[in-house]
Formats: C-alpha cells, structure tokens, sequence
C-alpha cells in the first residue's frame, strides 16, 4: 500500500506540490498524467525518497522520508526519465548495479532481463554508444532486476517509472507497458508518469491527473479521460471517443485538434 | 557488477580481464622495483643485485650503503606515492563521474601545497603542545586539511543535483590554484632563509628526501588509504548513474561522497605533504587502466595504486639518469609524460560528443 497524504513539496522556495493526498494499492497500474510542469516528476521524485517533503509519504508501512536508502531500495525501484552513466559501462555492468548491496546477479539473469526489454544479446555493448531508447531499456532492464518478483517476503515491490516509454517506438513502447502491466498484475505496484493518454487509458487501472501541483481528478481511465477534463487541465479542445469493442478504452483523437 | 564474458571483453573493446590484469601489473611492479634498485649513479648494478640476491657475491659496504640507504627507501618513497596520487586521481574522478578529474588539476593540490606551506612556515606560531603532538605528521596534517577544504569548495561549486559540470570544474580549480598558489606566496615572503629552502625542495617535487622515518609517516597514512579505497568501489560504481539513482538502488550517498572526498583529500595532502607537487599520476594511471580493463571501480582502484607505484618508480629512475650525476626533478619529467595525455584525453572526448 502506498499512502500519501497532504503532501507539499517545496523546491527552491516555490510550491511544486501543495495537498497532494493518494491512496494506491498494490496489485494496480496508475498513470499519473497532466501537462508539462505539473509536479508529476516531482510527485515520483519525493515518494522515491529523494527529495525532502512535507506530510505523510507511506510505502508498504514505512515512512519514506525517514528511510534507510538500503531499506527503501528493497520495497521500490524507480526509472528516471533519463540516466547518463559516466565511463564507459557495458549494459551487463549497468544491469548488475540493480543488485547494489547485494550479491552478484548470475550472468543469466541479466541476459533474460536484458531480452525482457529486447535487448537480447546486447549485454557486452557499452551505454554510452547505445540510442536513447536502447539505454532507457537497459535502465528498466536494472530497475526490473532491483523490484525482483512483484512481491517478497517484504510485501509488494513497488514500479515507480518517470515516462518509461518517452524515446522508444509504438512496438517498444506496447512492450514496455505490457513489463509494467505484468509487474502489477502479479501483485506488485506501479507507478508511471505518462504523456501518453492512449497508452495510459489502455494499460492504466487508475490515471491520476495532476495540475499546478494539485490532483484534480483520480479514477478509471473511463470516467477521468473525458474531453472536459482535457479542455481543462490542457487548455486544449480534443474529442474523445469510446471503443465499444474495447470496453471501458478510450481514444483520444489528436487529429481533431484546433 | 556482472563479470564480463570473453564476448563481453571483445564487444567493448577491453583489452583484458580483472585477475590477469593484477597479475601483470604486480609483475610490472616487481620488474620496475628491481630496476630501479640496480640503476643509479653509483655503480651498483641489476646483476650485483641478481648474484648477491643468489648468493654468489657480496656486497661490498659502499654498494649496501648505496641500497639501504638510498636506493631502497627511495623505491618505497616512490611505490608509496605513485599508489596515493593514482588512488586519489581515480576516487577522484569516480566522485565527480569525470576522467579529467586530478587533484593536480583541480587545485586539490594547490590547496594541500598552501596547506603544507602554512605548515612549514607558520608552525613555529602554534602553541608548542600542539605542535609536539603532531611532530612530524604537523606538515602532513595541514596539506590533508589544505587538500580537503579544497575538494569540498570544488564539489560545492560545480556539482549541481549530482550532476559536475566539467568546464565549471576546470575553472573552479584554476580558480582554486591561482587563489592557493597566491596565498602561498604570501607565506613565502613571510618565510625566513632556511624556511625558503625547505619550501624549494619540497616545491619541485621530488623524491630525494626519502628517508625511513618520511617513509613510516607515509605508508601509516597511505597503505590503510591504499587498501580502504575499494571498499567503496561498489558505490562508487552505482555513483556513475548519478546521485538520484545511486540513491534509488540503495547507495547511503552523503556517505560515500564524505568518504570519497577525505580519501582523495588524504591521499593527496599526504603525497604533496612528503613529495611536493607531482602532477598527472592521477590522470595518466585511471584514465589507462579504464582503456584496457574498462571502468569497473573494484578492479580500477587496486589497480590504480600498483600501476601508480610501478609508474612514479619508472620516472623516478629517468629523472636519476638521464642527466646523471645531476637529477631532474620528477615533477618535470611526469609533467612531460601527464600533459600530452591529458590533451589526449581531452582531444578523445571531443570526438566522442562530436564537435
């Protein structure tokens, strides 16, 4: 269970995120959406326990703020947006680094994690020369090897991804969801910002729609991805359709745009 | 880390693996050690060592004066040095995720040399106690602190949410060594005629004033440094990513960089404090290693005080020779090696980011 509540995060002296209260349950994929600026980075940055915070953060029990990198390590892996390794490490290195504090990961370990996310055979190929995507693959490929199974005998390992699917193609981007959406399935907890309405009402249980650092609404992606909300949180007129052959899944068609 | 398969070695174009590349490096050392035993201006040469060591001939007593009293604690001078300066360089560098990070270079040097000055120079002002508490580490002592205030400044000034900025680094440390080496000389136009003396041999770096109590003082501070340093490597390793995601993986990262910086900070005022300024070991050694063995901290750091040791030895024995009787200082002769590299590297990067 991940538990927040009355959350303010202030950076540099400016408000980022002012009340921000959220209850999730393992078990469930919730994409956290709203424009560019909104603090949904941030919301991802202070529940990882990177930055400082006020209010009440709880992942699986245990206050955020007050805990041990190590202890935190065990319960959360979490996928920056973008992640420059220095020197020139190969996928396999940055892959094992998932298993800080621990021992070693066997070799076939991070070669089936590295196929996970398509990147078989690429374990000797060094970060630095890889594109964009690749090296975002490799990053999920090491945060999947630090959650380990979805849950341990700590309670549910929790996903926390800063838009996992931002530089990869639509193929990649599916699979990477789908990583995500097993994850979850399995009884684990995932967290993701997206941009992606699409991707989001397909794979998301909940989507969490963040503005000015507030949450303005919270729900199944039918009843939050209305084109009202979108005319109101992006300032922007777009029509929305439902798929009646997908159940509750929506469309949002970009072509109609003004 | 994961450890490499021959494929992996191959794919990214390292030259060797981790055992061997000890194993060679203690060969080289064993081999440059010999070496410089057996060379110098006096004639003492590689094959008395060889039948006096086989039992075949004995040393005559100017020869074992020769060996026990300057050439043997010369050689522990260097190797003891080497391994500090190439030690700090690679924390150094592992610490602001940069390979053009040096004490030499950044004004970690410069600072423990205005450390080391204030020391030689002002030591006489401290109450008497202290100073006889400290003894001989007094000087060693203040380059540490010398050496660390300036670390510090650095990361505060060109390390921003975990990310350095190289150009802010260099300039910082230009800053840094201009300001140390103006403070400097102030002290130097305090100094009375036997402190400026001290302070000329000690500036041009040197290891000709190696005796055994230098060298007690120095492998006490520098060999726990040597052998403490891979503790950190697997940080270390994680810290590549950059501090968030250190974090993320479980690093305790306001500890591991307090560690890094008073390791480098040690290593270096320690170095400076006993052999003045020998720059570019810390650049030439790491920066080597990662090209042949890749950047894997646990292999880098003991890697980096045999290959330092092994390299001070070697240039130690060039700057004795090449205009014997007279020594160059080795100062100058790393410098000559340590600056090209250092263009070399710099030339490499500007490929890598394509301008």
């Amino acid at each position: 269970m991940l538990a927040i509540r009355d959350l303010h995060v202030r950076l540099s002296g400016r408000p980022i995120l002012s009340g921000i209260s959220l209850a999730v349950d393992p078990g469930t994929l919730t994409a956290i959406v709203g424009p560019s600026g909104s603090g949904k980075s941030t919301l991802l940055r202070a529940i990882s326990g990177e930055i400082g915070y006020s209010g009440t953060v709880a992942l699986n029990g245990c206050e955020v703020g007050a805990a041990a990198p190590e202890a935190l390590a065990r319960q959360r892996a979490v996928l920056p947006q973008e992640t420059q390794v220095a020197f020139s490490f190969t996928a396999a290195e940055v892959v094992a680094l998932g298993a800080h504090g621990g021992p070693p990961p066997p070799r076939a370990r991070i070669e089936a994690l590295l196929a996970r996310v398509g990147l078989a055979g690429m374990a000797g190929r060094l970060v630095q020369n890889l594109s964009g995507g690749e090296r975002q693959r490799v990053h999920l490929a090491r945060v999947l090897l630090q959650a380990g199974a979805p849950v341990g005998p700590e309670g549910p390992h929790w996903l926390f991804l800063d838009e996992p699917v931002a530089s990869l193609d639509i193929a990649q981007q599916l699979a990477v969801m789908r990583i995500a959406r097993a994850h979850a399935d399995g009884g684990g907890g995932v967290l993701a910002v997206m941009h992606d309405l699409n991707l989001s009402a397909m794979f998301a249980d909940r989507i969490v729609v963040l503005s000015r650092g507030r949450v303005v609404t919270a729900g199944p992606p039918a009843e939050v991805l209305t084109g009202a909300m979108i005319e109101t949180v992006y300032g922007c007129r777009i029509p929305v359709c439902t798929l009646p052959e997908k159940g509750p899944w929506l469309l949002v068609q970009a072509a109609g745009a003004p | 880390m994961a450890d490499l398969t021959a494929a992996d070695l191959r794919s990214a174009g390292r030259m060797v693996g981790g055992a061997p590349l000890l194993v060679g490096l203690v060969l080289l050392l064993v081999t440059v050690a010999f070496l410089s035993l057996g060379t110098g201006a006096a004639g003492l040469s590689p094959r008395n060592l060889l039948a006096a060591a086989a039992g075949l001939e004995e040393l005559e007593r100017r020869d074992r004066v020769v060996l026990f009293d300057i050439r043997l604690p010369r050689l522990a001078m260097g190797l003891l040095i080497g391994a500090a300066l190439a030690v700090a360089g690679a924390l150094m560098q592992a610490l602001f995720r940069n390979p053009l990070a040096d004490p030499g270079i950044t004004g970690v040097g410069a600072g423990a040399g205005f450390g080391a000055v204030t020391a030689i120079v002002l030591g006489g002002l401290l109450p008497a106690g202290l100073v006889a508490a400290f003894g001989t580490h007094l000087v060693a002592v203040a380059a540490f602190l010398g050496g660390w205030g300036a670390t510090f400044v650095l990361y505060r000034v060109a390390t921003r949410d975990g990310q350095t900025d190289v150009a802010t680094l260099l300039l910082a440390g230009i800053a840094l060594g201009a300001l140390a080496a103006a403070a400097t000389g102030v002290l130097i136009y305090l100094a009375d005629d036997r402190q400026l003396r001290d302070l000329t041999f000690w500036g041009m770096g040197s290891l000709a004033g190696a005796t055994w109590q230098k060298i007690a003082v120095g492998a006490g501070l520098i060999l726990p440094l040597v052998l403490a340093a891979p503790f950190l490597a697997t940080g270390l390793n994680a810290l590549a990513m950059g501090e968030a995601q250190a974090l993320h993986v479980g690093l305790r990262v306001q500890r591991l960089k307090r560690l890094a910086m008073l390791g480098t900070a040690a290593a270096a005022g320690i170095s400076v404090a006993l052999a003045g300024g020998i720059g570019f070991v810390g650049i030439v050694v790491p920066h080597l290693l990662r090209l042949v063995a890749g950047p894997d901290n646990r292999l880098i750091l003991p890697a980096a005080a045999l290959l330092g040791g092994s390299l001070l030895v070697a240039a130690d024995m060039v700057a004795r020779t090449v205009a014997a009787p007279a020594e160059l200082p080795i100062g100058v002769i790393m410098s000559l090696i340590g600056a090209p590299v250092f263009l070399w590297i710099l030339l490499r990067q500007r490929a890598a980011r394509g301008f």
